[in-house]
């Protein structure tokens, strides 16, 4: 009894302490392990459920020159890190999704990505299609869950696209960007099981 | 009839305690200091093995050991030093003599500074009604027995033991 109360009693430094270890190994785990935005390469993921550390494994396999890193960020992410989901390279955004962000995505050439689906608007291409909905075939889905399990219906059933930040630096082919990494890296994305 | 005094603190407790309290900071110490290599560890293997699982690791193994060490730093250091101003205050205060019939109460309290006491009523004192003991000086406090308390600031820093005829 006594030693509970002890430990009641100096309940606030334990919770203090706590919080001191999750932001202080934070912010060292990204100070060692994160890099600058031009060596890295970064995939945001609006999908019902995603396995992001074997996807960033299995982009990482081989980098393309100048990039150190490809992070994935499941959507959520963004809740914590707004700056980061804006500055994205890349994102996997289902129809509904993607024609609310024209104003922040790329127009893609139309011959971009040869022999897929694309979605376009206005005879513009946005997005190279990574899941069809109707044939319930896509890319990458070992790594991504395009159908929603959960039972909330928090996500439709409707294609989703791969589609590129107007912004990112790592669309060079496209923009003014330093180099073409992203583009190089949706190419592998597509061709994942 | 013979009476014979029994001191409850002497000049010996406190290098004995200081020694308990560096004893207890070493352990303080090399544990903040191994958890802190846990960690370290940790962030090391994070470049290899699965990040946010190391990230999970090392805030488990950070916030267990930090507590740990808080523990050790706020109990039982904090304790013993509490232990060595309570007895330099004691040995050193002013002593006065109560007579009387003491009783050993279950009365605990926590004086100020923080060391435990409990409670010693005394019937028959013309002033004082009660005096503190130290917890840990408990076991050495024969209430049955005393006839006379040596106090220090309220607490019993000596007694005397009689029969009980030496009491009237």
């Amino acid at each position: 009894m006594r030693v509970i109360r002890k430990i009641l009693s100096n309940l606030h430094r334990y919770v203090l302490w706590l919080l001191v270890s999750v932001l202080l190994w934070s912010w060292v785990f990204t100070f060692l392990n994160d890099t600058t935005a031009k060596r890295k390469v970064m995939l945001f993921v609006n999908v019902p459920a995603v396995d992001d550390a074997a996807l960033e494994k299995a982009l990482s396999a081989e980098l393309p020159d100048g990039i150190k890193m490809i992070k994935v960020h499941p959507f959520e992410y963004a809740a914590f890190l707004a700056d980061e989901a804006d500055n994205a390279d890349m994102y996997i955004l289902s129809a509904s999704d993607l024609a609310k962000n024209f104003d922040r995505l790329q127009v893609v050439p139309e011959d971009a990505f040869e022999g897929r689906a694309l979605f376009t608007d206005g005879g513009e291409v946005y997005g190279v299609c990574v899941y069809d909905a109707e044939s319930g075939k896509g890319a990458a889905q070992s790594f991504l869950d395009f159908v929603d399990q959960s039972g909330e219906h928090l996500y439709p059933n409707e294609n989703y696209y791969l589609c590129f930040n107007k912004k990112s630096m790592h669309i060079g082919v496209w923009n003014d960007g330093r180099d073409s990494a992203a583009v190089s890296i949706a190419e592998k994305l597509l061709t994942l099981p | 009839m013979e009476r014979h005094v029994i001191e409850l603190y002497s000049a010996d407790d406190i290098p004995r305690l200081k020694k308990k309290e560096r004893r207890y900071t070493a352990a303080a110490v090399i544990f903040g200091v191994l958890t802190f290599a846990v960690c370290v560890l940790f962030c090391i293997l994070s470049r290899t093995y699965d990040q946010k699982r190391m990230l999970l690791y090392t805030i488990c193994a950070s916030t267990i050991g930090g507590w740990v060490v808080i523990s050790l730093a706020h109990f039982a250091v904090a304790e013993v030093r509490r232990a060595i101003a309570h007895t330099k205050a004691v040995l050193e205060g002013e002593r006065n003599a109560v007579d009387g019939k003491f009783t050993l109460t279950n009365e605990r309290l926590l004086v100020k500074r923080g060391v435990s006491m409990v409670r010693v009523n005394v019937a028959g004192a013309p002033r004082v009604t009660s005096l503190q003991l130290y917890d840990k000086k408990r076991s050495l406090f024969n209430a049955a027995k005393a006839v006379r308390a040596y106090s220090v600031h309220g607490f019993i820093a000596a007694y005397e033991e009689g029969e009980e005829d030496a009491r009237n």
